[in-house]
């Protein structure tokens, strides 16, 4: 009885600090979600049941759900939503080469921060004068120059304070904000890009002009040499870690059609046809898994057939967009000349169907960057014991090899946390930066599976259909979610 | 710790306790009403006007506030925000609203009917143009009245004209004259070689071309949508060629990236001022935001079309929210809209055409003092109001905004060469179909309205085919309405 | 941060150092460079907002003050503090509550509940949005204050790392704590 009685006490206590938490939780969480899922299986229309119609709500069974997978927008917008993305590793890989490159300033502080404010401020107050006075275009340089001093010294005073400060700004700007910021940039018109980029293309464009055979054999043939390195890379990395038994059947195959894909796209591109172009890529990665699994394996089998797959995955999320752009670069090349007849126009970035996904990948490259992921870094590479490092010097270790053997595998528990919350967000996001900047367009390039709830919900009041997809979502987020600590937590911290 | 959580704590609920003190309804003696409109300046002198109005008529004062929290400027279908505080029961008292947005809001039951009271209070829509009556009635029922009325025309800048060129658009001219003038202006301004900086036209309204056409969005009692008809393809083909082979006019998001300002249009202004824009197609208010950019020499012609002449007439619509707690006050509101104070101030801003038509042909209106080059334009405004001014077309099947997506959606996918023009009409008018389907089905409170109008429009269908005429109740499509009446297809008519 | 000397090997000399601040100068001017166009434009007319160019011809810094005029932005500010000012009051209070019961104390079900909190992490906010919005409407809350000063979306993240930090802090036992969660249960059962 008395064991029992304890056990009790304690759960009341446990529970007595947990209780406001808990009431919030409940009211605002649990039972939004049992209502969410209800809603999802009725026809509930903000246009028909609201505080002035009380019609009354119809179950509809699945029919929500039926209507989805015939849904085009649906499957489009999930297509968008993936795409956007694929510039998730980018992210993760800037805000790690930030933390890096941080950890590396001395901290050491040379000067208080009197000193520093003064100096920024006289900066500013020249810069400004000068504006006041009206400088004509070299003003801007003048500015530059203005900024740059002033960064560099209060980094060199603060001991890379102000560096961190300064890549941590967008983060604590409002998104809306900055993606206001962003549109004006972005503006084909009168937006300072473009306005820089003019100018380089059509130096190009002359360029072009005056040697065509320079682009149309030479930037093919350098970025298939360059394609060609990577891939050879690539191969005899995948069949040292498959002999090193360091890699499963799957991570190899992951590898292979890391490298299939380009291909394929290149030759469908080249105008083969899509039989050809997946014949071709699917051939050529099934040899080199042929090839491979021939290979012996001194150190015996691998721990299981998924071993290695988080380290392929994130390795493919990398040199996959490499080898498109360098595929790309195939691809153009011979296609310049004739472009240049007209003069190379710089893209309409959130105009156009094809640029306007990658312009609002780069907005948010730039926001995630030096975001809460490049704090997290920045503490996870503060907890790496010094010793290790150490001892990779007595053993003569080179810069690449104390990264990849003692940074890296240190880092793996906060990359894989930053990965999956990335995951989790990719996958619900891209709402408020396509509101602000595209309102989903062009042609619907830029509407986000959490746009169209959105545009469901709120713009045409059909919430029930709204909710159906908002739960097609959290199934999708939670498979992935699933997965990754199936596979990815493992094999990252390996 | 224990001490700043303390602190903290006093000091936010003093600040709670402050900002719930300073809230207007908490410090005005007289009721506070709510208008959800843009806070600009002549919205502000409106509500003096009514202040004084007010106390003219020896009415109570009346604190009416300009709420544009809930305005998201820009987005096509209105703000999601007014229709999603409406339904709470959290709505403005007024709230403006146009010809599309009237429709989605009295559907979701947040107007109130004024139908009664504006026979009594002399705000009936026999004061408005006959021609926009059928944007404030649904149903015989009506639901607001309207701040201001007028056409969307063509503006153009004399002296980038002059400077080309190119001689004055005849007065009811047509797609082809459009088209070699634009073609003269785009070949002038942007030398080959150069990336292009000029377009001929800021916009063109696809509604307007399709009914140059003699089509409409819908079929006559709008259970059918029609954008696959021939004509439609007809004029997705020349959007495509206008934009894309002869580059007269920007894309949507070009122009949208020209009119960089979040809050408005105020570049493409700018841009016509300066020559890179030849022609605005916009409303009169335009006149106000071109006053700002200097003293141009205006002129006005009314939309190119292919046969049909017509302009997209529009009110911009005050209507009341049924959950107002002030019912009598917003009243006096619509009211005061009929006044003279009022339509003349209206009338002078130039901020479109006042409601009441005489007013448009007052003086005030016609010879604005210091605007000497607004007076032609003026006329053209007014005169093109009541002479082809057609109304918004909506089917009460389909939430205009959906279906405004859907047509929109497919052009901008047109025009980036996604699809055809065969195939975009085709996928617009069958994705509208579908809506209307599946929400006369969801609602019951549609089912017998609309199987009284497919019967009605099998009758239409079998008179047009046999060659007779048709009773003009039976077509409930403001356009296709006009459109019968030009052709003699409808029957005699009593005289009114 | 901590101090992290150990990730490099040897002190950067000065040249180098130097060279480290110079790089970094250039990656922060990336970040500060559109901020920069932001307050450069914002002195501009509204005729020259359509023009690249970088400089107003005149910087017109009366724009500033017709932003209260044009919004009642005082009004909105405000409305910002006090909001953001009680959810950050209320979610402190309440998560600092939770963790240490979390962290601390010893009871049954707790890390059931606890997971069932993680797992919300990973439900979309807009599977809740819409019956949020819903419920605010039923209780009347909807355009008040009080509507406002509810969870937000980061409150299981803020929880989340207040509690794993709590762990961290707990020691040896700690490892035991973490390692029998599916976190990283495989690779420790090896």
């Amino acid at each position: 009885m008395k064991p029992r009685e304890r056990t009790l006490r304690r759960w009341f206590t446990g529970m007595a600090f947990l209780l406001p938490n808990l009431l919030g939780f409940c009211a605002f969480t649990l039972v939004p979600l049992a209502l969410s899922f209800a809603m999802a299986f009725t026809d509930w229309d903000i246009m028909r049941h609201n505080q002035f119609r009380h019609e009354p709500l119809h179950f509809t069974g699945l029919e929500n759900f039926i209507r989805l997978l015939g849904d085009p927008q649906f499957w489009r917008d999930l297509g968008n939503t993936f795409y956007l993305m694929l510039g998730l590793p980018f992210a993760m890989a800037g805000s790690l080469g930030a933390a890096l490159l941080l950890t590396r300033v001395s901290r050491r502080r040379t000067a208080v921060l009197p000193a520093l404010a003064a100096t920024t401020l006289v900066l500013i107050a020249s810069g400004l004068g000068l504006l006041w006075g009206g400088m004509a275009e070299s003003g801007v340089w003048f500015l530059f120059g203005m900024l740059a001093a002033s960064v560099l010294l209060a980094g060199v005073l603060t001991g890379g304070t102000v560096y961190r400060t300064l890549f941590y700004l967008p983060s604590f700007t409002s998104g809306v904000a900055t993606y206001v910021l962003w549109k004006k940039l972005y503006n084909p018109h009168s937006g300072p890009i473009n306005f820089g980029l003019a100018p380089v293309l059509d130096r190009l464009t002359s360029l072009v002009r005056t040697s065509p055979d320079a682009f149309t054999y030479g930037l093919p043939v350098i970025c298939a040499g360059l394609a060609a390195a990577v891939v050879g890379w690539q191969v005899r990395r995948l069949r040292s870690r498959w002999s090193g038994s360091e890699s499963g059947l799957a991570a190899m195959v992951t590898g292979a059609l890391t490298l299939g894909i380009p291909l394929g796209l290149l030759l469908s591109w080249q105008g083969f046809s899509m039989i050809v172009a997946v014949g071709v890529a699917a051939s050529g990665a099934a040899v080199l898994i042929v090839t491979t699994l021939r290979r012996p394996r001194p150190w015996g089998r691998a721990r299981s057939a998924d071993a290695g797959l988080g380290t392929e995955f994130a390795l493919a999320m990398l040199s996959l967009p490499l080898l498109l752009v360098l595929a790309a670069g195939i691809h153009v090349g011979p296609a310049l000349p004739a472009l240049a007849v007209s003069g190379i126009e710089p893209p309409d970035w959130l105009g156009s169907y094809a640029w306007a996904k990658p312009a609002l990948m780069m907005v948010s490259l730039w926001a995630a960057i030096g975001s809460n992921n490049m704090i997290l870094y920045l503490a996870g590479l503060g907890s790496i014991s010094p010793e290790l490092y150490e001892a990779a010097d007595m053993d003569g270790a080179s810069a690449g090899q104390r990264f990849w053997h003692i940074t890296w595998p240190q880092l793996a528990p906060v990359t894989f946390f930053i990965g999956v919350m990335g995951i989790i967000n990719g996958m619900q996001g891209g709402f408020e930066v396509a509101r602000t900047m595209t309102a989903g367009g062009p042609a619907g390039a830029t509407t986000t599976l959490s746009y169209y709830i959105f545009s469901e919900g709120f713009e045409t009041g059909r919430l029930g259909y709204a909710s159906a997809i908002a739960w097609v979502l959290f199934a999708l987020v939670f498979a992935f979610s699933l997965l990754n600590f199936r596979f990815g937590n493992r094999d990252l911290s390996d | 710790m224990k001490r700043i959580f303390l602190i903290f704590l006093g000091g936010l609920t003093l600040a709670a306790g402050l900002l719930y003190w300073t809230l207007p309804e908490q410090r005005s003696g007289a009721p506070v009403l709510y208008w959800a409109t843009q806070n600009d300046a002549n919205k502000r002198e409106t509500v003096a006007l009514f202040q004084g109005w007010l106390a003219r008529q020896g009415l109570p004062p009346v604190d009416l506030r300009i709420d544009n929290a809930g305005l998201e400027a820009g987005s096509p279908g209105g703000s999601p925000k007014v229709l999603v505080q409406g339904v709470a029961g959290m709505g403005g008292d007024l709230i403006d609203v146009s010809t599309y947005q009237l429709e989605m809001y009295q559907d979701a039951g947040m107007l109130m009917d004024l139908t009664d009271d504006a026979h009594r209070g002399g705000f009936s829509t026999d004061m408005i143009y006959p021609a926009l009556r059928g944007d404030l009635v649904l149903d015989g029922r009506q639901y607001g009245f309207p701040r201001q009325s007028g056409v969307d025309m063509c503006w153009y800048n004399r002296a980038t004209f002059e400077r080309y060129r190119l001689p004055d658009p005849s007065p009811h001219w047509t797609w082809d004259e459009f088209e070699e003038l634009g073609r003269r202006f785009v070949a002038a301004t942007n030398p080959p070689g150069t990336r292009q900086r000029s377009y001929f036209i800021d916009r063109v309204w696809p509604p307007v071309l399709r009914r140059g056409l003699g089509l409409s969005t819908y079929n006559e009692t709008g259970t059918r949508c029609t954008l696959d008809d021939p004509r439609a393809i007809e004029v997705l083909k020349r959007i495509y060629r206008w934009t894309i082979d002869e580059r007269l006019m920007p894309t949507q998001q070009e122009q949208q990236a020209l009119a960089s300002d979040a809050t408005g249009q105020n570049s493409a202004f700018a841009l016509f001022a300066t020559g890179r824009f030849a022609m605005l197609y916009e409303g009169l208010w335009a006149s106000m935001e071109l006053r700002r950019l200097g003293d141009l020499r205006l002129g006005a012609v009314e939309p190119f079309t292919a046969g049909f002449r017509n302009a997209l007439a529009g009110n911009g619509t005050v209507a009341i929210y049924a959950g107002t707690r002030h019912r009598a006050q917003a009243e006096q509101f619509l009211q005061f809209l009929t006044s003279k104070p009022y339509n003349l101030f209206v009338a002078r801003i130039g901020d479109s055409l006042p409601p009441v038509p005489a007013y448009a042909r007052s003086e005030a209106y016609f010879h604005p003092a210091g605007q000497r080059n607004e007076w032609e334009a003026r006329k053209v405004f007014s005169d093109a109001t009541r002479e082809i001014g057609i109304g918004g077309t909506t089917s009460p099947f389909v939430l205009p905004i959906l279906a405004f997506r859907i047509d929109n959606e497919n052009i901008e996918a047109m025009l980036t060469g996604l699809i055809s023009p065969e195939e975009a009409a085709r996928t617009t008018a069958r994705r509208i179909n579908d809506e209307i389907a599946r929400r006369v089905r969801q609602d019951p409170k549609l089912q017998p309205l609309y199987a009284e109008r497919k019967k009605i429009q099998e009758q239409i269908d079998a008179r047009r085919a046999a060659g007779r005429p048709v009773p003009a109740a039976w077509i409930s499509d403001p356009f296709l309405l006009a459109y019968y009446r030009a052709q003699g297809w409808l029957e005699k008519e009593a005289a009114p | 941060m901590t101090e992290t000397k150990g990730i490099s090997s040897k002190p950067p000399g000065p040249a180098r150092g130097l060279g480290l601040h110079g790089l970094m100068t250039l990656l922060s001017l990336g970040m500060v460079v559109p901020f920069a166009w932001m307050v450069l434009t914002s002195l501009k007319s509204l005729a020259e907002v359509g023009d690249p160019a970088w400089l107003p011809k005149q910087a017109l810094w009366g724009n500033y003050p017709e932003v209260f005029s044009v919004i009642p932005f005082l009004r909105f500010m405000a409305n910002s503090v006090v909001i953001a000012g009680w959810v950050t009051l209320l979610q402190v209070f309440t998560s600092a509550l939770a963790a240490f019961s979390f962290a601390r104390l010893q009871w049954p079900g707790r890390d059931r509940v606890f997971f069932l909190y993680l797992g919300t992490m990973m439900l979309p906010g807009l599977v809740m949005l819409i019956p949020n919005f819903q419920l605010m409407v039923r209780f009347g809350l909807v355009d008040s204050y009080l509507g406002l000063v509810r969870r937000p979306p980061s409150m299981p993240l803020a929880r989340f790392c207040c509690g794993s930090s709590c762990w961290a802090s707990r020691g040896p036992s700690t490892r035991r704590r973490r390692s029998t969660g599916p976190v990283s249960g495989r690779s420790s059962g090896r």
